[in-house]
């Protein structure tokens, strides 16, 4: 866990195409392929990239589960829940795991930034053509609108999916909805 | 701290060897790092190239060492700078409140709304590649992680008596902050600077392989990746030397971050609890050997003793502790917090936290020792037999699940009825135990109940399955007298209806008087007197027992309250533990004092017993 969150995804993602790509020849190094013309190759060629860009993640959602459980199992509820008599099982699943997941979820929203920003060094590395090439391009040029643009449409992006953890984060939590 | 010591060594000397040699780098005698040598590029391992030469022929492992060089010092210099500025700021505004406050904790907000890489891009749209802007970048990066924990660290520090103190005698205000707060607020901020450090690496080398970091052809591992990722076909193990040296470098400054951040903040990390060991025979012929069981007896516990491991040695709040409840009977357990009262009846539950475990005695319940059932068996129990009223209906329920289907998951956890049956039930129950409109109710979230309500739903949990043992830990200390009054009629009525027998853990004599049987005073983890209420209330045997009837406030006597304080279980004195606080002890109560009859059913743990008179006793004499 701790060798996974200590490899930057542009050196896992460069590594996994030495070894898979270069090394075994199982995938193909990059590139991309329009889902309706081959989705099975267009699924392929996310996969790699996909799994890199999650791996920060892993690590982030590992540790704030794991501090959020922790957070919640002394809870008076918990007790209740045992002195009812309930299965272990269905304690952790019912009165803790549905707990302890608010916390986990508005810090995967707040690290969908740092993702963001992640996914320019992924595409970068996989070559795939989303809005990183522009971007970098844009950067060596000094092309000042297109750098805004860009940072704006990703903020845009980024301030949607908080958004939607709130409202998931209120399906959630009972005790947020608006009475 | 000792036990930490292993984990803070290994990657601070890593660390510590790596700022060596990126130091000690131009007296190395490494060739340089970016003389060129085309006709022998990409060759393997030689000797004069230890491990090989790269795209343009230039060394290796000298633009690896010279790449730590490089990595480490934008990261030393832009984590120190951001800590400086960091932390200034965060002290400051933490401190003033105000417009300082304002300034510095909005603009940290402001940028740590940006998502990292895109905020470094635009700095370098801005300034263009290179060292400095790196340094610059990465700094503005980074201060608004130091501001918070400053700032956050302040806000707890700043209240606190010693500040208070300070500033009372007159301390001007930079004194403060660097004498009194700044140390205190040390440990968190060298964790948050380790913790940056790492993460400037990452952003760094991350850069510098978009080509938008170090330029070329300065030595930098970002860069070195980038370029070998070219040539990945003929020399793939020129890529694999920066990677690795990359997450070597990350991994170090990650391990250290949490070793410090777990030697400046110890949870106690105490050992799994152990159940007392089954009797053999138990094992061998379940029930051939019944232990010595009142006949009658609903619960009867002996000698039960609860022990938890802690960072002082292993303590006993609940110290042979003994006591039987009849059928239909209620026990009034008394005493002042921390006299072991809780303990005993989790204990009873099964319910204790990991750290804690009973060691000895048994509690007999409908014939089986609950300190002996496996898991399992004491869970088919919970819920079903023996049931718990909490003291705190606040906290007790579950806030993400409908009251309803907390209750309705009590029943479904001990009986085979559908789920609309058992709706049912939570109806006629929550019916039962006064909630006004039920039907609605039931599909209520605990959050839009009052107190009084949500007590009466954590009832109406405990009796779903007609508990032949209702166990309630002082279920009306967290609610308003009035509803006091009213939860404690309610339960003496479905005692009476259900005939369960009724432990009743509470503070309030008065109570006590009321609605028990008998009564269990208790004082630092041992019983010291029990006996039938009405025999104890009129003539207490224990000095104890007297001083807290004494602290009752009556009509026409001031209460007396009781001097000091019950000892914490790692203080228990050696003799009778009542004897500091006591204003009737001699010298015999330096001895540890047995338990002994007193006729009528009463049991006294008092050196003195029967020499002193208190209550009405007293008067009559």
């Amino acid at each position: 866990m701790a060798l996974l969150m200590a490899v930057p995804v542009f050196v896992l993602g460069t590594l996994l195409i030495l070894l898979l790509a270069q090394t075994l020849k199982l995938m193909p190094a990059g590139g991309f392929v329009p889902f309706w013309r081959d989705p099975g190759q267009h699924l392929l060629l996310l996969s790699l990239p996909a799994l890199v860009i999650g791996k920060g993640l892993v690590a982030i959602v590992f540790r704030m589960t794991r501090a959020s459980v922790l957070d919640i199992l002394p809870r008076d509820h918990v007790r209740t829940a045992r002195a009812k008599g309930l299965a272990e099982g269905r304690v952790l699943r019912a009165h803790v795991v549905r707990n302890a997941f608010g916390p986990v979820l508005t810090v995967l929203g707040l690290h969908m930034g740092a993702l963001l920003g992640g996914t320019v060094l992924v595409e970068y590395v996989f070559n795939w053509p989303g809005l990183s090439t522009p971007l970098i391009r844009a950067v060596e040029g000094r092309d000042y609108p297109m750098v805004v643009g860009i940072v704006l449409t990703v903020s845009g992006l980024f301030l949607l999916i908080n958004l939607v953890v709130d409202l998931l984060y209120a399906a959630l939590d009972p005790r947020i909805r608006a009475g | 701290m000792r036990r930490l010591r292993p984990r803070l060594a290994l990657p601070a000397l890593l660390i510590l060897s790596l700022v060596v040699i990126a130091l000690a780098v131009p007296f190395l005698g490494l060739p340089n790092p970016v003389r060129q040598d085309i006709p022998n590029r990409l060759t393997g391992m030689a000797p004069g190239a230890l491990l090989g030469r790269d795209e343009f022929g230039r060394d290796v492992l000298s633009r690896l060492l010279w790449g730590a060089r490089i990595s480490l010092f934008i990261a030393f210099t832009a984590t120190t700078i951001a800590a400086l500025a960091g932390t200034l700021l965060g002290l400051l505004g933490g401190w003033f409140r105000g417009m300082a406050e304002f300034l510095s904790i909005r603009l940290a907000d402001v940028i740590l709304c940006f998502p990292p890489i895109l905020l470094a891009l635009l700095v370098v749209t801005i300034m263009g590649p290179g060292v400095a802007t790196l340094i610059l970048m990465l700094s503005i990066l980074y201060t608004p992680g130091f501001v918070r924990v400053a700032y956050g660290e302040v806000l707890s520090t700043r209240n606190q008596d010693f500040v208070t103190a300070m500033t009372a005698l007159g301390a001007t205000t930079p004194r403060i902050l660097a004498l009194t707060v700044l140390p205190n607020i040390a440990s968190p901020l060298l964790v948050q600077y380790s913790l940056t450090l790492g993460a400037a690496i990452v952003v760094e080398s991350g850069l510098s392989f978009l080509g938008l970091g170090v330029v070329p052809p300065t030595p930098s591992w970002g860069l070195m990746i980038r370029g070998a990722r070219a040539t990945m076909e003929q020399a793939p193990l020129l890529l694999l030397w920066p990677c690795l040296a990359l997450t070597v470098t990350i991994l170090a400054f990650n391990l250290l971050c949490d070793a410090l951040r777990d030697a400046f903040d110890p949870k106690s990390a105490a050992g799994a609890g152990a159940r007392p060991k089954p009797r053999l025979v138990d094992c061998l012929a379940p029930g051939l050997f019944p232990s010595r069981v009142d006949p009658g007896a609903s619960l009867s516990v002996r000698g039960l003793t609860v022990e938890i491991d802690t960072k002082r040695g292993v303590i006993r709040p609940v110290d042979d502790v003994s006591f039987t409840i009849g059928a239909g009977e209620t026990l009034a357990i008394v005493g002042e917090s921390g006299s072991g009262k809780s303990v005993t009846v989790t204990g009873l539950m099964g319910l204790l936290p990991a750290a804690a475990r009973p060691v000895a005695g048994e509690a007999v319940f409908e014939g089986h020792d609950l300190l002996r059932r496996s898991p399992d068996q004491l869970r088919a129990l919970r819920g079903a037999r023996l049931a718990m009223i909490p003291q705190d209906p606040m906290s007790s329920l579950n806030p993400v699940h409908k009251v309803g289907d907390q209750v309705v998951e009590a029943i479904l956890a001990h009986r085979s009825i559908t789920r609309p049956a058992a709706r049912a039930e939570a109806l006629a129950l929550f019916r039962r135990v006064g909630i006004a409109d039920p039907e609605r109710r039931l599909d209520a979230w605990p959050h839009e109940m009052s107190g009084g309500m949500r007590q009466r739903v954590m009832i109406a949990m405990a009796i779903a399955n007609r508990p032949a043992l209702l166990i309630a830990d002082e279920p009306t200390t967290a609610l308003d007298v009035t509803m006091q009054a009213q939860i404690l009629d309610l339960l003496a009525d479905l005692r009476r209806e259900t005939g369960s027998a009724l432990i009743f853990i509470t503070h309030s004599l008065g109570v006590v008087a009321e609605i028990a049987d008998t009564v269990m005073v208790m004082y630092a983890g041992q019983v010291v007197e029990q006996g039938p209420v009405a025999s104890v209330f009129a003539a207490p045997l224990h000095p104890y027992t007297a001083a807290l009837l004494a602290a009752v406030p009556q009509d026409d006597a001031a209460p007396e309250p009781i001097p000091g304080a019950v000892p914490p279980p790692h203080q228990f004195p050696q003799g009778c533990r009542f004897a500091p606080r006591c204003g009737h002890a001699l010298p015999p109560c330096g001895e540890a004092q047995p338990l002994r009859q007193f006729g009528n059913g009463r049991e006294v743990r008092c050196a003195r017993a029967g020499d002193l008179r208190f209550g009405r006793a007293a008067h009559d004499a």
